[in-house]
């Protein structure tokens, strides 16, 4: 009798087990490496109250400071989405001596101590530098101002987009942008119509990270940015500085309005990205 | 003439794609090219696209010359074999490109575009569809898309690179007839490129067979299967079988068979045969062999028979199910084969030898040669 009785039917079945164990370990593990240590940061700036912390973040200093990291951040991030997609372009698309070379350097801005980066680019665009020389009688002044944050990171960002757009392009389907020609597409509008929205998604992906990664960097901008209060002062040395100055409640302060508004910007690419890859279809199937 | 090309070279580093084809398509025929995979078939079609350029050689469309003449001006349409729809457009997008990448003082109003891609989906019989994207849609679906998306600028001629190549049997032998029936409809001049020869002899007009970069044979369905301007198409069409053959003093002497007039310089040559040019039989005259297997097949049946003083594989021989009702042969069953038809080669040939074989009919079986 029980040879001929149908098993009962479990629920949902999946096929790879372990799906409660492994959602319970990567909670456990972005909690613990995380939440915890950014939940210590607003633990600690509760320790201020609110008109205090509002009268720590609407400082002209911290304000000017916050606005400069986050906008020389972006600018930083869109100069990197177009530069680096030509990069991705030219590694994906043509073969030509040393292109392995030209790949590898590429990563090398993601292994370079920050500070070296930073010393390097100070030297080559001080006033009396290989490049600074050549600016300085045009009247543009990089190193110890924005312009010079901006350059640094630019310079850090490159490989997040290069990295992200490359393989997508790799993987584009030459015909369809022949299919394009043959339909009487000039090669302008095969890249705007075909070939753009594709790379879209891992384009966002690559100014989202780019953005981010510039958000936060200290190294390599301090020794360009010159850190003049209310000009060249970024954020993170702002709160580097409260730290020695043992305010660590402002110090904090700081931290939290920049997690809080890199989080939201985040989220937004995310979500745009989200968007752009339903519009693209799912389903790969050829 | 529609489609003219001349003198086509074109080789890949140490390969030769093409060697000095020419080839022209009337207006309003629908041309197969067929041959095995590397033969450059689907070469020249990208040639006279306009996606490939040659190493040298002419291609005129419409009487006009085109060899330099851009993609986007060729007024072709292309068709893929995995489609290449734009993946991230509606079905309406994809079918109105075309139309939306012309200049705008030749671009169509928007409401006349509109109209054009609803004539366009009712044509493919995808009226429902215009809002899905590629994705949504099942792979004969895609194909029908994508057709509708070359026939939209109106093209001059019509290209089609396998495109039923990356499809379930039932759904390419719909979608062939389909396109047989819409190409009576529209009369435009297609080429297509398949490696099926079924496909090429059910749909075209006329098939062009390739091999090595060079044309063997043009022909209608009927003249490339009957008649094979050579060895390598003979092999090529349709099923057939090598038989070794000795000619005396104007006969030739098949195995146990028979010997049959056939006048012509002494030598060793080889009979192809086609399995249904083959009789079968309990008793009589002919060569003995026994059935080692029988495979009924719908309305046709194959018999292996392993004969008498050949080694290899059996020979292969299909009868109507008709004859096979009056005769229901089985295997272990001794039996007697004969030819109806052979064609007789050098026994030196090969795939670059494009001499025309000798056939020989024997109208009555086997005995009409028999003195």
């Amino acid at each position: 009798m029980s040879a001929t009785a149908l098993p009962t039917v479990p629920r949902a079945r999946r096929v790879l087990p372990g799906f409660g164990l492994t959602l319970g370990y990567t909670l456990t593990y972005v909690s613990l490496l995380v939440l915890l240590p950014l939940a210590t940061a607003f633990f600690k700036t509760a320790e201020l109250g609110w008109s205090e912390f509002v009268a720590v973040i609407a400082a002209p200093r911290v304000l000017a400071s916050l606005e400069l990291s986050f906008g020389a951040a972006a600018i930083a991030a869109l100069v990197n989405s177009v530069a680096g997609l030509l990069v991705a372009w030219v590694l994906a698309r043509y073969d030509f001596p040393l292109r392995r070379v030209v790949d590898a350097l590429v990563d090398l801005p993601f292994a370079l101590p920050t500070a070296v980066a930073g010393i390097a680019l100070t030297a080559l665009y001080a006033p009396s530098g290989w490049l600074g020389r050549w600016l300085a009688p045009l009247g543009i002044q990089v190193a110890y101002t924005p312009l010079g944050i901006i350059v640094a990171l630019i310079f850090i960002g490159l490989p997040f987009v290069v990295r992200t757009v490359q393989p997508v392009l790799e993987d584009l389907d030459a015909e369809v942008e022949q299919a394009a020609a043959t339909l009487g597409a000039t090669r302008l509008q095969t890249f705007l119509r075909i070939i753009l929205p594709a790379l879209w998604p891992a384009l966002l992906t690559g100014f989202a990270l780019a953005f981010a990664r510039a958000i936060g960097e200290y190294g390599s901008v301090i020794f360009i940015a010159g850190n003049m209060p209310l000009r060249s002062e970024i954020a993170p040395l702002l709160i580097v500085t409260k730290l020695e100055q043992y305010q660590y409640a402002a110090a904090t302060a700081i931290a939290v309005v920049m997690l809080v508004v890199s989080f939201v910007l985040l989220l937004g690419i995310n979500a745009l990205q989200g968007w752009s890859q339903r519009r693209l279809g799912i389903a790969r199937t050829t | 003439m529609s489609i003219r090309v001349a003198g086509l070279h074109k080789r890949f580093g140490e390969f030769v794609a093409l060697e000095n084809v020419d080839l022209e398509v009337p207006a309003g025929q629908l041309v197969a090219l067929l041959g095995p995979s590397g033969c450059g078939k689907t070469t020249l079609l990208r040639i006279i696209a306009g996606l490939e350029t040659p190493d040298s050689g002419e291609v005129f469309l419409q009487g006009r010359p085109a060899t330099d003449l851009p993609v986007q001006h060729r007024r072709v349409g292309f068709v893929f074999q995995h489609y290449a729809l734009f993946r991230h457009m509606t079905v309406f997008d994809n079918i109105a490109f075309g139309l939306t990448v012309r200049r705008r003082r030749d671009r169509p109003p928007a409401a006349q575009i509109r109209s054009r891609v609803a004539d366009l989906l009712a044509l493919v019989q995808l009226e429902g569809a215009a809002d899905r994207r590629p994705s949504q849609l099942s792979g004969g679906q895609r194909q029908r898309i994508a057709l509708a998306r070359a026939l939209a600028v109106e093209p001059e001629v019509l290209l089609l690179d396998e495109p039923f190549g990356a499809l379930d049997t039932q759904v390419r032998q719909e979608l062939r007839r389909w396109l047989r029936r819409l190409h009576d409809a529209l009369h435009f001049t297609s080429l297509f490129v398949t490696h099926d020869q079924q496909e090429a002899l059910e749909v075209a007009d006329s098939v062009v067979v390739l091999n090595h970069g060079r044309i063997e044979q043009r022909g209608s369905p009927r003249e490339v299967y009957d008649a094979p301007a050579s060895n390598f198409v003979h092999r090529f069409i349709g099923a057939s079988q090598e038989l070794p053959a000795i000619r005396r003093g104007g006969r030739v002497a098949i195995g146990q068979l028979p010997s049959v007039s056939v006048a012509g310089p002494d030598g060793n040559y080889t009979a192809v045969v086609r399995p249904h040019d083959v009789t079968v039989d309990r008793t009589g005259p002919g060569w003995r062999g026994q059935a080692v297997g029988v495979r009924v097949i719908g309305p046709l049946v194959q018999l292996e028979i392993a004969l008498e003083g050949r080694g290899g594989d059996p020979f292969l021989v299909e009868l109507s199910r008709e004859r096979y009702d009056r005769d229901a042969f089985a295997a272990g069953d001794a039996v007697r084969i004969g030819l109806r038809r052979f064609d007789l080669y050098p026994e030196t040939s090969d795939d670059s030898d494009r001499a025309p074989p000798e056939s020989v009919v024997l109208e009555g079986g086997p005995e009409a040669g028999r003195e």
